[in-house]
C-alpha cells in the first residue's frame, strides 16, 4: 500500500514536472496562420544561433545583441508585439522552426535551393562569401582554389555547412575531413594543428581567426561562393514571409539596417540599390 | 602550433560565464542523478516483485529500449518531436533533466539487479529461516547491501552522466560546453577555451572519483 | 503449538520425496530425531543432507511424505503455521549480512517483525555475552574470525527463540581452536534444553558432540547410530564413521 502511494506520488510529480512549465501549447489549428497567431498573442518567438556580429550573446550576462537582433526588435516594436529569443544550435535550428518552438529563425543561414525545400527564406539581407585558410608556409603551394582539388590535399569543413556542399561539388578530388560540430572555428584549428591542409569557412570567421593566429592566412582576399543570407520561416507561413520581406525592404531603404551593421562594425556584402528620381 | 600566441585573459574576462556554465552542468546532472536513481529503484522493485508477469515483461522491454537509445537522440527527440507528436512543449533545461534521468534509470536498475542476482541464495535463505517475509529481506537487507557494494559502479555511471551533460549544448542549454562555444564565437580562442573546459572537468570529476574510492575502502572492498 | 524447552518427543519424517526440476534429491527418506539431543546427519557430498535440513526447517517444501514434530501433547504437522517458528537454521557459511554489524544482524529479524526494540537489543546482548563475542557487536562480519562468525550466526538464529536448531557444516573451514569454541557453544545450547541437528563432514567433531548420528546416502537415511555404538557400528555408516580420526 505504501509502495503504491509512493509510486503514485512520483508519477504525479513527474507529470507535473512535464506539464507545469508548458509555456505555450502548440497550436495545431489549421485555420490560424502563424502571422495571425503572433498578432493575437502579441508575442513573436524568434530562434537564433550565435554568430557574431550578426547575432551576439554576451557569455557573462547572456544578453543577446547584433544587427539581426536589433532589426527583429525594431520590427516587433513596430508590430506592437513582444519578442522572445530562443537559442538554438546549427544542427537543430530548423527542427526548432518545424516543431514550432519559434516562428522565425534569424540564424544567418545560406538560402540555398535544397534548403528552400524544407524552409522558406526571406529576400537576402546580406551576402556572405567563403574563404580558404592555409598555413603561411603553404602559400606557394596553394595559390588558387584549383590547387586544392587534389587527392593529397586534406580540406576541413563543418558537416552540413555551405562550404561542405561547395567542397563536394567543386573540389571532388580533394580529401575531405568533415567535422561533426557546430563550432565554425574548428576547421581552422585543424589547419593550425596540422591535421588538415586547408579549411573552408565563411570570410568573416576566417578573418577573425587569422587575427589571433599569425601562422595562418587566406588564399585570396576576395571571398568565393558568395551566397545570400535571409531569415527562415516554415514553408506554409506565406503571410509571415511577405510581412518580413516588406519589413526588411523598409529597414534597408531607410538605412536602418546599414546603421545597425555599422554599430557592430560589420561589413557584409550587400546588393547595391540606387534610387533615382526623374 | 609553435607560433600560436596563447591568451589567457579569457579566463578573467569570462569567469562569470564559465561559473554559470559549471553551475548549470552541476544542477542538471544532480537533478538527473536524483530523479534517475529513484526511477531506477522503482524499475528494479517492479521487476523483482512484479504483481503481474506481463508487467515484468513490459518493464524488461522498457529497460532494453532505453538502454539502446543514445542520450543525444533522446534529447533531440524529446525537445523537438514531443511538440509535434503530443502537443507538449517543455524548456530545454527540463528536457535535459528528463532525458538524462530516463537515460540513467535503466543503468541504475540493471546495475542493482546484477548486484542482487550475484548475491548468494544463502543470504535470502538466512532471512527466510528467521521468518522475515521475502519482500522485507530484499528491501531492508539485500538492496542496502547491494547498493552499498554497487555504489562505486553507480558513481562511475553518475560521473559519465555528468560528462554527457555536455550533449545538452545541442539544444542550447547553457552548460559548460555550450558556454565555451559562445565564448569561442566571441573571442576566436578555441584552444584556450577548451583547455579551461578540460581543467573544469578534471577539477570536478577527480574528487568525485576519489570519494568513490573512499567508499570502496571504507566498505573493506579494497585494501588501502 | 510452540515447543517448550526440554520437550519430550521426536521430529519424524516419513517417506519424504523432494526433487529440484527433475533431479530427485530425497527419495523415500524416513527418519526419527529425538528432541533434546544433538543429532548429526553425515554422508557423502550430494546425498541430500542440506536439502533434508532445509525441508525439516521449512525453507524447502517436500514434494510428498509426512513431516511432523511428535510431542506428548500432540503432533505439529509441517503444514501448521507454527511449525516453522520452532526451528532456527544456520546455513553453511553463516551468511551474516555483510552491511550490518553483528548486533544489527542479530536484531534485524525481530525488529522487522515488530518485536519491541529494547527487549530485542537486551536479548541480543545477552546472547552475544553467552557466546563470548559481545565486544564484537559493532563490528562487521568480515572483521570476525571464522569461529566468531559461526557463533554470531548461531546467536542470530537463537534470538527468535526456536527450540530446534539446525546447523549446516558449522565447522567448515575452521581451525581446531575455533572448532573447540563451536563445540562448547553447541553443548551449552543443548544444556539449555535445545534440540540440535547438525549436518557435518567432520567425523571426529560429529562423534564428540553428537548423541546420535544418522547416515545418509542417495537421498535416504540408511542408519541411525547411537552414541554407544559410534566405535563399533557395523551397519551402512560403518565405513564412513571409521574415516574419522
Amino acid at each position: 500500500m505504501k509502495t503504491k502511494s509512493i509510486t503514485a506520488a512520483l508519477l504525479l510529480f513527474v507529470s507535473l514536472l512535464i506539464f507545469n512549465s508548458c509555456n505555450n501549447t502548440v497550436d495545431n489549428s489549421k485555420s490560424e496562420s502563424t502571422f495571425e497567431k503572433i498578432k493575437r498573442e502579441k508575442v513573436m518567438n524568434v530562434g537564433y544561433v550565435v554568430y557574431a556580429p550578426i547575432v551576439k550573446k554576451d557569455p557573462n550576462s547572456g544578453q543577446v545583441s547584433g544587427h539581426f537582433v536589433d532589426a527583429m526588435k525594431y520590427i516587433a516594436d513596430e508590430m506592437g508585439v513582444k519578442v522572445i529569443f530562443h537559442e538554438a544550435d546549427w544542427s537543430t535550428f530548423s527542427a526548432g522552426l518545424q516543431s514550432k518552438r519559434y516562428d522565425v529563425c534569424i540564424a544567418p543561414t545560406y538560402s540555398t535551393i535544397k534548403r528552400s525545400l524544407a524552409v522558406s527564406f526571406t529576400e537576402p539581407i546580406i551576402y556572405i562569401g567563403s574563404s580558404a585558410i592555409i598555413k603561411k608556409s603553404d602559400v606557394a603551394k596553394f595559390k588558387s582554389l584549383s590547387d586544392l582539388n587534389k587527392k593529397e590535399v586534406t580540406i576541413a569543413v563543418v558537416q552540413g555547412e555551405g562550404n561542405h556542399e561547395f567542397a563536394k561539388r567543386e573540389l571532388p578530388n580533394a580529401t575531405l575531413k568533415v567535422l561533426s560540430t557546430s563550432n565554425m572555428v574548428l576547421p581552422m584549428v585543424e589547419v593550425a594543428s596540422k591535421n588538415a591542409d586547408v579549411a573552408l569557412t565563411d570570410y568573416y570567421t576566417a578573418k577573425k581567426f587569422i587575427e589571433t593566429n599569425s601562422n595562418l592566412t587566406i588564399i585570396s582576399q576576395e571571398p568565393f561562393e558568395v551566397l545570400p543570407i535571409g531569415w527562415s520561416v516554415r514553408n506554409d507561413d506565406i503571410e509571415l514571409i511577405n510581412f518580413l520581406n516588406n519589413a526588411i525592404q523598409y529597414l534597408e531603404s531607410t538605412g536602418k539596417m546599414e546603421k545597425w551593421e555599422a554599430q557592430y562594425d560589420a561589413h557584409w556584402i550587400k546588393q547595391k540599390i540606387e534610387y533615382t528620381t526623374k | 602550433m609553435g607560433n600560436y600566441n596563447w591568451d589567457w585573459s579569457i579566463v578573467s574576462i569570462y569567469w562569470k560565464a564559465f561559473g554559470s556554465g559549471i553551475l548549470n552542468s552541476l544542477f542538471i546532472s544532480a537533478s538527473a542523478i536524483i530523479i534517475g536513481s529513484i526511477l531506477g529503484f522503482i524499475l528494479l522493485y517492479f521487476m523483482v516483485f512484479p504483481k503481474y508477469k506481463i508487467l515484468k515483461i513490459c518493464l524488461g522491454w522498457t529497460v532494453e529500449i532505453l538502454l539502446a537509445i543514445p542520450l543525444l537522440v533522446l534529447l533531440v527527440w524529446i525537445y523537438y518531436c514531443m511538440p509535434i507528436l503530443f502537443n507538449i512543449k517543455i524548456s530545454a533545461l527540463q528536457t535535459c533533466i528528463i532525458a538524462m534521468s530516463i537515460n540513467l534509470a535503466p543503468f541504475v536498475s540493471e546495475t542493482l539487479r546484477a548486484g542482487l542476482d550475484s548475491i548468494p541464495k544463502g543470504y535470502t535463505e538466512a532471512g527466510i529461516a528467521l521468518g522475515i517475509p521475502k519482500r522485507k529481506i530484499v528491501r531492508n537487507i539485500l538492496i542496502p547491501q547491494v547498493f552499498s557494494e554497487m555504489l562505486p559502479a553507480l558513481i562511475t555511471q553518475y560521473i559519465t552522466l555528468f560528462k554527457l551533460s555536455s550533449l545538452a549544448s545541442v539544444i542550447a542549454v547553457n552548460e559548460i560546453l555550450h558556454t565555451a562555444n559562445n565564448i569561442i564565437s566571441e573571442t576566436y580562442r578555441p584552444l584556450e577555451v577548451f583547455t579551461v573546459v578540460a581543467l573544469i572537468y578534471i577539477v570536478i570529476v577527480i574528487p568525485i572519483s576519489k570519494l568513490s574510492r573512499q567508499f570502496e575502502i571504507k566498505d573493506g572492498l579494497t585494501k588501502k | 503449538m510452540d515447543l517448550r524447552k526440554n520437550e519430550i518427543g521426536k521430529i519424524v519424517g516419513a517417506n519424504l520425496f523432494k526433487s529440484f526440476n527433475t533431479t530427485p534429491v530425497l527419495e523415500d527418506c524416513s527418519f526419527s530425531i529425538r528432541l533434546g539431543e544433538i543429532t548429526t546427519i553425515i554422508g557423502r557430498s550430494g546425498c541430500g543432507k542440506t536439502t533434508l535440513l532445509k525441508c525439516i526447517n521449512g525453507i524447502e517444501t517436500i514434494d510428498s511424505g509426512q513431516l511432523f514434530i511428535e510431542t506428548q501433547k500432540g503432533n505439529i504437522p509441517f503444514t501448521e503455521k507454527k511449525y516453522k517458528s520452532n526451528f532456527g537454521l544456520v546455513l553453511q557459511g553463516g551468511f551474516l549480512w555483510r552491511r550490518k554489524t553483528i548486533l544489527e544482524n542479530i536484531t534485524i529479524a525481530p525488529l522487522l517483525l515488530k518485536h519491541p526494540k529494547s527487549e530485542t537489543i537486551d536479548k541480543a546482548i545477552s546472547l552475544l555475552k553467552k557466546f563470548g563475542i559481545e565486544n564484537k557487536k559493532n563490528q562487521y562480519p568480515e572483521n570476525l574470525s571464522g569461529g566468531e562468525q559461526q557463533r554470531a550466526a548461531i546467536a542470530r538464529a537463537l534470538i527468535m527463540e526456536p527450540k530446534i536448531l539446525l546447523l549446516d557444516e558449522i565447522t567448515f573451514s575452521l581451525d581446531p581452536f575455533n572448532k573447540l569454541d563451536v563445540l562448547d557453544t553447541i553443548l551449552k545450547i543443548k544444556d539449555e534444553g535445545f534440540t540440535v541437528i547438525l549436518v557435518s563432514h567432520d567425523i571426529s567433531f560429529s562423534k564428540k558432540v553428537s548423541d546420535s548420528i544418522l547416515y545418509m546416502n542417495e537421498g535416504k537415511i540408511l542408519e541411525s547410530i547411537s552414541k554407544n555404538n559410534f566405535e563399533n557400528s557395523n551397519g551402512f555408516g560403518h565405513d564412513f564413521l571409521s574415516l574419522g580420526v
